[in-house]
């Protein structure tokens, strides 16, 4: 770890002081290893909750078709950013039926006039919440140990 | 939990922008409803809708609870415009209501989500959810 060296000195009947901040390097290569370790970790991190949150999508889903299920998708925002989205016009329509054609994941989600809301996209969001909390603090924990 | 439920819906009930909005419906019924509205029901009107995963945040051994309940309100309107005005006056009744749930006392309650306008699939009415997080705590559990 770094440290601050300077204390007054006797030179030549003089004294002396200054500020030298010793371990430097040793400390840049830590800071260097810690930045290495959480972009990889965080990255992990996000792309895992991302497709648990899908996974669980595709589990909570209501199904009569398949139609909302096929048009569940999972997309990288950045390199610490996933999306999951649903779309009935992203679906594979697999009844043939011309389910595609209109967008209705939002009335599935958030009810509509004649049906109660499904929340599916809610709970998967909800359920995975907790999970990437707790790995934050074992990411957290791992960096500290570094 | 039905207690809470009941008081989060006598509080918009008893607010007067909101009450001066949906008004009764056919039954007498201020046009609060719960899962989904009455078939012959007329917009404006809001519907709750209980968020499922919520679990109490805290307990203290037996001794205090924190019920932690989250709850989607959909104002309908018959345009955009009517149920904007809809979710914004639920949103102050929210926030300055009076909660009245038996047992339990109202802690908080803050919106946690406002996905958005979204048209109706059958009808030409227009919804706003909006999802609300309330917090009820109780002492001495007996």
């Amino acid at each position: 770890m770094a440290k601050l060296q300077g204390v007054p000195r006797v030179s030549g009947g003089g004294v002396s002081s200054g500020v030298t901040i010793v371990g430097i390097p040793q400390l840049l290569a830590k800071l260097g290893l810690v930045q290495k370790v959480a972009r990889l970790e965080l990255g992990l991190l996000a792309r895992g909750a991302a497709f648990h949150m899908f996974q669980l999508a595709q589990q909570k889903v209501p199904v009569i078709t398949g139609n909302l299920k096929s048009g569940i998708a999972i997309e990288k925002g950045g390199p610490y950013a996933w999306s999951v989205s649903a779309s009935s016009q992203a679906g594979s329509d697999p009844a043939g039926t011309g389910k595609n054609q209109k967008e209705y994941a939002g009335l599935v989600e958030f009810g509509s006039s004649h049906n109660v809301p499904r929340f599916f996209m809610t709970e998967s969001y909800r359920e995975t919440q907790p999970i990437v909390a707790s790995d934050l603090q074992l990411i957290a924990a791992k960096l500290m140990r570094l | 939990m039905k207690d809470i439920i009941e008081s989060i819906r006598r509080v918009l009930r008893k607010d007067p922008l909101v009450f001066a909005m949906v008004g009764a419906d056919n039954d007498g019924e201020v046009k609060i409803y719960q899962a989904i509205a009455k078939q012959d029901s007329i917009a404006p009107y809001i519907v709750m809708n209980v968020v499922p995963g919520d679990t109490p945040i805290s307990t203290y051994g037996e001794d205090y609870a924190i019920e932690v309940l989250t709850i989607q309100l959909t104002a309908w309107g018959r345009n955009s415009k009517e149920a904007w005005q809809l979710a914004d006056a639920i949103q102050d009744a929210v926030a300055v209501g009076q909660y009245d749930a038996g047992l339990w006392d109202f802690m908080k309650g803050k919106r946690v989500t406002f996905p958005g306008e979204l048209p109706d699939r059958d009808t030409a009415l227009v919804q706003v959810p909006a999802s609300y997080e309330f917090q009820f705590g109780r002492g001495g559990r007996t």
